[in-house]
């Protein structure tokens, strides 16, 4: 009964707030897999973070089945991508699995600069492309306009374009149609051995690891014995099936398929995304051509508040790291923060997440420390070590010079906003501007700026110049010479290697002070005072001090009501719990962070 | 860890006598102004002494607080006395204290009083000043306060303790000094200097939320801790607890000391609470345990006359919330903490330390270490919460 012909696999690819969750949450309601009294909006978006934030993080699959005007019973694959800069990596091994992209392009903001960024992702891989205008509800839309844009700056035939507003379901039955009229149905041999893309993985605490295939070829049942390319260890399956929201058990999976393979593999280490699985007895004879490896450009390190939980971390790292392949992290230490682990991260928001989901789905108190760009540093003595991790700072008298990655920045904006970002790009050391007018009234921009000045409070920045009309995206283009200098900070005379950054010296001075008042701000008072500083060495740049408490003690503890008064002091030593101890000195969590925002004029 | 004791210790006995006649704006102890239930409650509270007697063996503390006892007559007096005599065998040298209020406190009543066997007062005077008492909306004035003073001379209860309220809105340092002085010209055996909280609930917490006053802030706070500290130091008093004054280690309130030394103690009528250490009758060995009254004299008379206890809940405390308790209440009295004592009631790996901020607060002289002991400064006693808070917990 398996009629590849039947099959379509496929993408959504926007510019953030397109409309992508909302199309897709349309196009599973019509699919009537889910009954509307549990529909609930953005349905592929089910990481609680994303639902806050509004952001697609991880891709999804489901499969829908739709009866097209053909009178055929076809099944879409619909494989949901992340719409963020920093997870362009998960955008890629999702197209991997795809034929065929929806593009979807708001009729109001017209293409914006993630729009053609992801159709340049989709152009790699090869795949349709099908333009969906969406909003078209809204008075602000402009069709022609958007049309026009369709042409000129992503090339593709304006006719082709699909209207529709995903928000009241106008035009959506027709991108179902066209799905399967545009797009072609996956080749693959179900005859050949097999060979499926793993492009997602999950662990389920009942189950194993559940890994998220797409088969080029042959087909895969209950019973087989698969082989991992990349490590060779093999496994039994136990279950495969599709996605329908949930995971829905089959017989078997068939090459152009999409769905999940159950394997009890335990040891989460042995599955790589972007690794093909195959059988052991009849192997394919080369793994399918990997995607796009994602290169972390931000480093932190992760500490557990308690020592205790650092097993737990470590585990929980672990099982993060099958569900985010673009994840990298290695054991670390600290003299303040004892052991934890230093990580690369695609870029700011993408650490953020992984700390969010740390903490709520493992539930794990964490430190993160202020994150770094990759330095390098060319030593007197002809070696050259790359730096990441302030604690690896190399010995200043051994230093020939040092270099800092320089990125290419990309922004579309309003050109009334041109001059806030044309200075505020100076500020952050930005040269080499390109200005390019894709249409009137908007403008392209290029700078040339170090990395490390994006990660410093940039995108705030950014959005609140354009007020948020703006779009930023970055590529890494080189290294280049700079002046760098260690900052310390010192708590009561501690120094706390944790709160180390490392700075351009002409900027060593006001990051120093802006390190201490945010730190004054986030510390809270304490029994003592609190001295803080920064400091380049033995020299001390920027302090600031943070005065005791005089008075904490209630006036009564009478009448034997002890429980009243042991409650509300555990409720202190509860936040105590989300603080790190430094010497005598609580500091909270917070802190480790804040000491990279400026106060953004 | 110590077994189930032969006989039942020796305890303390807490009374909670809930009537006043009128509600004061600042308090939150449980307590109405409908006096048609007097009869009734000294009914209960015999019922309830005879359901929990066994507990403990003898008395040698007794305290009949409220409320305001001194509403109780003589016979209301003898009456609940007299049953404290029935139910328990009262140690000779025992204290017994009755809370009392300034107004209309008469010779004849304190006389018949210590005849009774109370030998210790603590005086609610509250303050010496006009405005600070309408504040406060007290119904007596600082004339009643110091002819209740020469009334408990001449009746011959030597051991009085006085109450007096600091940190009110508007009050001044000096003037509050200077009452203090009034005050100490009497040379009461004790005082009981509370600074104002407002708890919520209180009218006074409403009305300050509804921004109709504000509260001196903690640098005012602590100034008036410290200058009333001094101030009776010099006096020759002991400043042995947070917010208690002893003239000599002999007229420390005893009954009070119990509840900062985890010592058993039984608390009778609505809202009291009762604790008994581990180890003691009636508790598993392994954990303390605390309950406290029902608030409502309705609701403690029905389930008394239902045959059930009036306790409206009970916690098991175990060791390490034992050791937690132990540390801040006893960093609340100028005794401080015996470490080895400490380590050896609840077990060493129940007592958290952190080293660091002990070492800390030793050194910014907060504390002070005599051996195995560290007591609180002065300093120390004006940060004690914070101070049980940051030192418990290992060493990071
Ligand atoms: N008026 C209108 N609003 C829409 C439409 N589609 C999406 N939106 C709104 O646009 C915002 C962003 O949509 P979302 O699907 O989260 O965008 P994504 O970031 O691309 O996933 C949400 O507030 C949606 O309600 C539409 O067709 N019309
Ligand atoms: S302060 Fe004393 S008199 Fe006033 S209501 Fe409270 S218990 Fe009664
Ligand atoms: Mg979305």
């Amino acid at each position: 009964m398996h009629d590849v012909g039947l099959i379509r696999n496929f993408s959504i690819i926007a510019h953030i707030d397109h409309g992508k969750s909302t199309l897709a949450d349309r196009l599973i309601q019509l699919a009537g897999i889910v009954d509307e009294r549990t529909f609930q909006d953005q349905i592929l978006d089910n990481m609680e973070i994303e639902r806050e934030r509004g952001i697609t993080i991880k891709s999804q699959a489901v499969a829908l089945p739709y009866v097209a005007a053909d009178g055929r019973s076809y099944t879409l694959n619909l494989i949901d991508t992340p719409g963020h800069v920093d997870f362009s990596y998960e955008v890629s091994r999702a197209l991997a699995s795809c034929e065929g992209v929806l593009l979807v392009i708001d009729a109001a903001q017209g293409v914006q600069a993630q729009t053609v960024a992801n159709l340049y992702l989709a152009l790699e891989h090869d795949l349709t492309i099908i333009p969906v205008i969406n909003k078209i509800d809204l008075p602000a839309a402009d069709i022609p306009k958007v049309k026009g844009q369709i042409a000129a700056e992503l090339g593709l035939d304006p006719e082709e374009a699909l209207l529709c507003s995903a928000k009241e379901g106008t035009g959506v039955e027709a991108v179902m149609e066209e799905i399967v009229r545009r797009i072609p149905p996956p080749g693959g041999d179900e005859n050949k051995p097999l060979a499926a893309l793993i492009f997602d993985a999950q662990y389920d605490s009942y189950r194993g690891t559940v890994i998220h295939v797409r088969l080029f070829d042959g087909t895969v049942a209950a019973g087989d014995v698969i082989r991992l390319f990349s490590t060779g260890a093999t496994y039994r399956v136990e279950e495969v099936g599709h996605f329908l929201l949930h995971r829905q058990k089959r017989e078997a999976l068939r090459a152009g398929e999409v769905g999940y393979v159950i394997a009890g593999i335990k040891t989460i280490a042995d599955v790589r995304t972007g690794d093909t699985i195959t059988h052991d007895e009849r192997p394919c004879p080369r793994p399918l051509a990997g995607f796009r490896e994602s290169k972390p450009v931000v480093f932190a390190s992760i500490y557990p508040i308690a020592a205790d939980d650092y097993e737990d971390l470590a585990a929980a790292l672990e099982k993060y790291k099958l569900n985010d392949a673009s994840f990298v992290y290695e054991k670390d230490s600290s003299a303040a923060l004892g052991h934890g682990f230093r990580c690369g991260f695609l870029g700011l928001l993408h650490l953020e997440v992984v700390q969010e989901r740390l903490e709520r789905e493992y539930d794990l108190g964490i430190i993160l420390t202020p994150p770094s760009v990759r330095y390098r540093f060319l030593l007197k003595s002809g070696e050259v070590v790359e730096v990441d991790n302030p604690a690896r700072y190399p010995d200043p008298a051994a230093i020939d010079h040092a270099e800092e990655p320089y990125i290419r920045a990309v922004m579309i904006l309003p050109d009334r906003y041109l001059g806030a970002v044309m200075k505020l790009c100076r500020d952050k050391r930005g040269e080499n501007p390109h200005l390019h007018y894709p249409s009137p009234g908007r403008v392209e921009m290029t700078f040339e700026m170090p990395l490390a000045e994006v990660i410093y409070d940039f995108y705030d920045r950014f959005k609140s110049v354009t007020q948020g009309y703006g779009s930023f995206d970055y590529e890494l283009i080189d290294y280049r010479p700079s002046r760098l200098v260690l900052l310390d900070i010192l708590v009561n005379g501690e120094r706390v290697d944790a709160l180390s950054q490392i700075v351009h010296r002409d900027q060593a001075r006001p990051r120093g002070l802006t390190a201490c008042e945010r730190l004054q701000e986030e510390i809270p008072r304490q029994m003592f005072k609190i001295a803080i500083q920064a400091a380049i060495g033995s020299e001390i740049i920027a302090r600031t001090t943070i005065s005791p408490f005089r008075k904490d003690v209630t006036a009564k503890c009478y009448g034997g009501d002890i429980t009243r008064k042991r409650k509300l002091l555990e409720k202190q030593k509860k936040g105590k719990k989300r603080m790190k101890m430094i010497g005598s000195v609580s500091i909270p969590q917070s802190a480790f962070l804040a000491v990279l925002k400026s106060d953004s004029p | 860890m110590t077994g189930i004791t032969e006989s039942p210790p020796t305890g303390g006995l807490y009374i909670h006598f809930p009537f006043c006649r009128a509600k004061c704006p600042y308090c939150h102890f449980y307590s109405i102004n409908n006096l048609d239930y007097l009869d009734e409650f000294f009914e209960g509270v015999s019922k309830e002494m005879g359901r929990r007697d066994r507990l403990f063996s003898a008395l040698d503390t007794v305290y009949i607080g409220g409320g305001s006892p001194s509403l109780m007559t003589l016979s209301h007096l003898e009456k609940i006395l007299g049953a404290v005599g029935r139910h328990w065998r009262v140690v000779e040298e025992a204290e017994i204290t009755v809370e009392v209020t300034p107004e209309g406190l008469d010779y004849k009543w304190l006389t018949g009083a210590g005849e009774l066997g109370v030998n210790r007062l603590s005086l609610g005077i509250q303050s010496l000043q006009a405005g600070i008492l309408s504040f406060l909306r007290r119904r007596h004035d600082a004339a009643d306060a110091l002819k209740a003073l020469e009334a408990v001379a001449a009746a011959g209860i030597v051991n009085v303790s006085v109450d007096l309220l600091y940190g009110v809105p508007g009050q001044d340092l000096e003037e509050w000094l200077r009452d203090l002085e009034k005050i100490l010209e009497t040379s009461p055996a004790h005082l009981s200097l509370y600074e104002l909280t407002l708890e919520r609930g209180t009218e006074l917490w409403e009305e300050h939320r509804r921004g109709l006053f504000a509260m001196p802030g903690e640098e005012t706070a602590a100034l008036f801790f410290r200058e009333t500290s001094r101030l009776l130091t010099r006096a020759g008093y002991e400043h042995y607890e947070v917010s208690s004054y002893a003239r000599g280690t002999s007229r420390r309130c005893r009954h009070n000391l119990r509840y900062w030394r985890h010592e058993p103690y039984l608390g009778l009528g609505p809202s009291a609470h009762s604790f008994l250490p581990p180890g003691g009758r009636d508790a598993s060995p392994a954990v303390g345990r605390r309950w406290w009254n029902v608030s409502d004299v309705d609701e403690y008379l029905g389930r008394l006359r239902s045959g059930n206890f009036p306790v409206e809940e009970t916690e098991e405390l175990n060791h390490r919330s034992l050791a937690f308790e132990a540390l801040f209440l006893a960093l609340r009295t100028s005794d401080g903490l015996d470490l080895e004592g400490w380590r050896r009631r609840y077990g060493e790996e129940n007592c958290l330390l952190n080293d660091r901020v002990l070492e800390a607060a030793c050194g910014e002289g907060l504390l002070r270490r005599e051996g195995e002991r560290i007591l609180p400064t002065t300093m120390g006693l004006a940060l004690a919460d914070r101070l049980a808070v940051e030192l418990w917990g290992g060493t990071a």
